[in-house]
């Protein structure tokens, strides 16, 4: 079998700079409310804030993991934005953005807590060793942020297998699985095309099926 | 290891995650039907939304992110406390080290007393650098009652 492309299963390549670009809906308020806040609209950033927040704390938490330490990385990474906002450019989508500077956040929170570990020769996963620090592992820092399942087996097995992932696998799986973005939400805060989306997904998942087992192998309800 | 996905692999993955549209759905399921490894493809992605769901738990509330703003000055007066803090033990340690040069004091006893206060420096010291590289790794910060 050879390997697919997005278009040949039905979905598009819809990327930046591509004719026929068009970004996803959820992209263009949160922009929008931006430009405003630029312009000096206070109640605009608050509102922006108050949308974002919760795929922001899912991001972050599925860098660090602690509940406690992703809220306060997310609150960072808001008043870093409102401090830059006078950089942002209007006509670029603010979410692409906001996400580098939330994962600049996240990464300094790591490197300076020293969990942002290179990934040995020998990779857990097969992966080859890279300077890119979203490929570098994220040393576990503790009890699993379950949320309130820590009895919960599964939920243990779910966060253990979890953080052996890397930055990148991590990354992509929050934005899809907790925060539940389609394809081209993710594109566009990534900025990476559907393909890449796609490839980064399968092989995320692979690796977090692989580090789970058992888990999903059993006979329970979908 | 790290094999590209073949196009049935992203068509499960897709039809898995809602995002083919119905013409494209119609035609997976019809191949579903007459491959067993696809459905169980899509029944392990089933699973494993439904797995990451239950362990995702709620969003923080409102009023926890309103505590944060409030513990952010909170914290910011807390580290100038600390700082003065640290900064008057050492001046105040520099001080007696001074005084206790200056002073009327026997060889013996400059000695002991200097050296009462490098161990008390050196002890703190320790107890700093030991906390600060072991606290990442402390599973008791994430305690809650």
């Amino acid at each position: 079998m050879s390997p697919g492309r997005p278009e040949e299963v039905g979905i598009p390549e819809n990327k930046p700079g591509g004719a026929a670009y068009s970004p996803d809906p959820m992209q263009c308020e949160p922009t929008q409310l931006m430009c405003a806040a630029k312009r000096g609209d206070r109640d605009a950033f608050d509102r922006l804030v108050a949308k974002v927040r919760g795929q922001a704390f899912h991001v972050a938490r599925g860098y660090v993991g602690s509940r406690d330490d992703a809220l306060e990385l997310s609150q960072e990474a808001f008043m870093k934005t409102y401090r830059a906002r006078d950089t942002f450019r209007e006509g670029e989508l603010f979410m692409p953005w906001f996400h580098r500077i939330l994962r600049n956040t996240c990464y300094s929170f790591l490197r300076k807590n020293g969990r942002l570990k290179k990934r040995s020769l020998n990779a857990r996963f097969g992966n080859d060793t890279t300077d890119d620090e979203a490929d570098w592992d994220i040393e576990d820092a503790g009890p699993a942020p379950s949320a309130g399942l820590e009895s919960d087996e599964r939920a243990q097995a779910f966060w253990r297998g979890f953080n052996l992932l890397s930055a990148r696998d991590r990354e992509i799986l929050s934005l899809r699985h907790f925060k539940e973005l389609r394809y081209q939400a993710i594109a566009d805060t990534l900025e990476i095309p559907i393909g890449t989306v796609m490839s980064r997904l399968f092989h995320a998942r692979r690796r977090l099926r692989e580090a789970l087992g058992e888990f999903l192998e059993e006979d329970w309800d979908v | 290891m790290n094999r590209e996905p073949t196009k049935e692999q992203l068509a499960a993955m897709a039809y898995a995650d809602g995002e083919l549209d119905d013409a494209a759905r119609a035609e997976f399921e019809q191949l579903m039907a007459t491959r067993p490894d696809l459905a169980r493809e899509v029944a392990q992605l089933q699973r494993l939304e439904l797995l990451s769901r239950q362990v995702a738990g709620p969003e923080p509330k409102d009023t926890e992110w309103e505590r944060l703003s409030h513990d952010h000055v909170q914290r910011a007066g807390g580290n100038v406390g600390l700082g003065l803090l640290a900064l008057g033990s050492l001046g105040l340690i520099v001080w007696c080290v001074l005084a206790t040069l200056a002073g009327g004091l026997s060889p013996l006893g400059k000695a002991s007393l200097l050296g009462l206060l490098a161990g008390s420096l050196l002890l703190l010291f320790s107890a700093v650098r030991a906390r600060l590289r072991t606290r990442p790794f402390d599973p008791y910060t994430e305690v809650k009652r």
